[in-house]
């Protein structure tokens, strides 16, 4: 089998994101390493070959989550993911929200790439600023982001808004929200 | 998640099960994953009660939610200062996850419930900013609600982040009311950078009057 340029061997590459597209559809005990080979178009046996464990499994796909959004949207972690991609990426927050609703990142040694380049990011937009904001604005930045997609269809219904017709005036408002926090940290960011 | 040997009897107990077992099954699948057989078999009841009593799965999985959109309603609990606690949701993670759960399956016009929370919500800051754009103010109600949302959805994957791998509980204390400060600024469409950087902006309700 090949080796990717990154010296992985492709198979593996290639089933770890498949799991992120299918993890991004569904929570990942629902993810079979069948669906998983077929998706992956490589040998079920290679399945267990990489992974011991479905724990393992995700363990891998998130780490290869993280990796790629710093590699592919953060231009290798100096510049922010442009707003508009973040909430219409299924892959980001699809499976950001699977993973969190079955215990996320619970176990230890787990690192969040992307969170501290923002952190880094920020550091540099913003030098004298304090710890205690940067991370509080990075976590919410983080939030409205992945939380945007999951659970703006709910809160606009239930609040007598529309849609269709205010639509655009939420949107609005929302990436205006997001701008003034990247702002606080120094950040100038790309709708 | 089964409820045991128990067997409910009679209508009321039969049909409290039923919801009782609607509302735990939601926050655990994605509604359509949820058969009629599971919601029987979760209750402890013979399968076609769940047709007897709701007619089927879809109108019982409706009660569920309405269940735990009260029990998150009653379990609002005001802080010393009589105002309800920020991050409240964190008390009723299975209603956010029911939430969840329902919009990642395409299925978010399920969550369309009565919900007296964000009800009291709107009608406490149109109260608090009077005077101003009634769709403005919602918007940011909503805003402040997805925040409040994610801040629940994500507390697994944030908070050890947080507090740098669970070890700084210092930290993690000033940023969780930083996020409060934040949550506050959003829902009087304040500017959250500043809210952000630790200053707890005045609201003027005499914006628009001055």
């Amino acid at each position: 089998m090949g080796v990717d340029p990154d010296g992985e061997p492709s198979s593996r590459t290639a089933l770890l994101d498949a799991a992120i597209r299918l993890m991004s559809e569904r929570p990942p005990s629902t993810v079979t390493g069948r669906a998983l080979a077929e998706e992956a178009e490589v040998n079920y046996g290679l399945v267990h070959y990489y992974f011991e464990s479905s724990g393992d499994l995700l363990r891998a796909a998130r780490g290869r989550h993280g990796s790629r959004l710093l590699a592919d949207s953060m231009v290798g972690g100096t510049r922010p993911i442009p707003l508009n991609q973040v909430v219409s990426d299924r892959e980001i927050f699809g499976f950001a929200a699977h993973v969190a609703l079955e215990g996320g990142y619970d176990d230890e040694d787990v690192s969040h790439p992307v969170f501290d380049a923002m952190l880094g990011m920020a550091a540099e937009g913003d030098q004298d600023g304090d710890p205690v904001h940067h991370r509080a604005t990075v976590a919410a930045i983080v939030l409205l982001q992945l939380g945007w997609p999951v659970f703006v269809e709910h809160n606009t219904t239930g609040l007598g808004l529309d849609l269709e017709a205010d639509g655009e005036v939420i949107r609005e408002r929302f990436f205006t929200v997001l701008e003034l926090l990247y702002r606080s940290i120094g950040v100038e960011i790309e709708r | 998640m089964t409820t045991g040997s128990f067997s409910p009897k009679g209508a009321d107990e039969v049909r409290e099960a039923l919801v009782a077992a609607a509302a735990r099954l939601l926050g655990h699948l994605a509604p359509k994953r949820i058969s009629g057989r599971a919601l029987a078999e979760e209750a402890g009841v013979n399968y076609g009660l769940v047709h007897h009593y709701f007619g089927g799965k879809e109108a019982l999985l409706r009660e569920g939610f309405d269940r735990l959109t009260e029990s998150y309603a009653a379990g609002e609990e005001l802080d010393a200062s009589g105002r309800v606690e920020p991050f409240s949701l964190l008390r009723s993670p299975e209603f956010v996850r029911a939430l969840a759960y329902a919009s990642l399956s395409g299925e978010a016009d399920r969550t369309h419930v009565t919900h007296p929370t964000l009800d009291l919500a709107v009608e406490q800051t149109l109260e608090t900013r009077a005077g101003e754009d009634e769709t403005e103010v919602r918007v940011d109600v909503g805003i402040a609600t997805v925040f409040h949302l994610a801040r629940c959805l994500f507390a697994t994957t944030m908070d050890p982040w947080i507090a740098r791998g669970g070890e700084d509980r210092v930290l993690a204390k000033e940023v969780e009311e930083r996020l409060a400060l934040i949550l506050r600024s959003l829902s009087l469409g304040l500017d959250p950078g500043t809210a952000a950087r630790g200053e707890r902006e005045p609201f003027r309700r005499s914006l628009v009057s001055d």
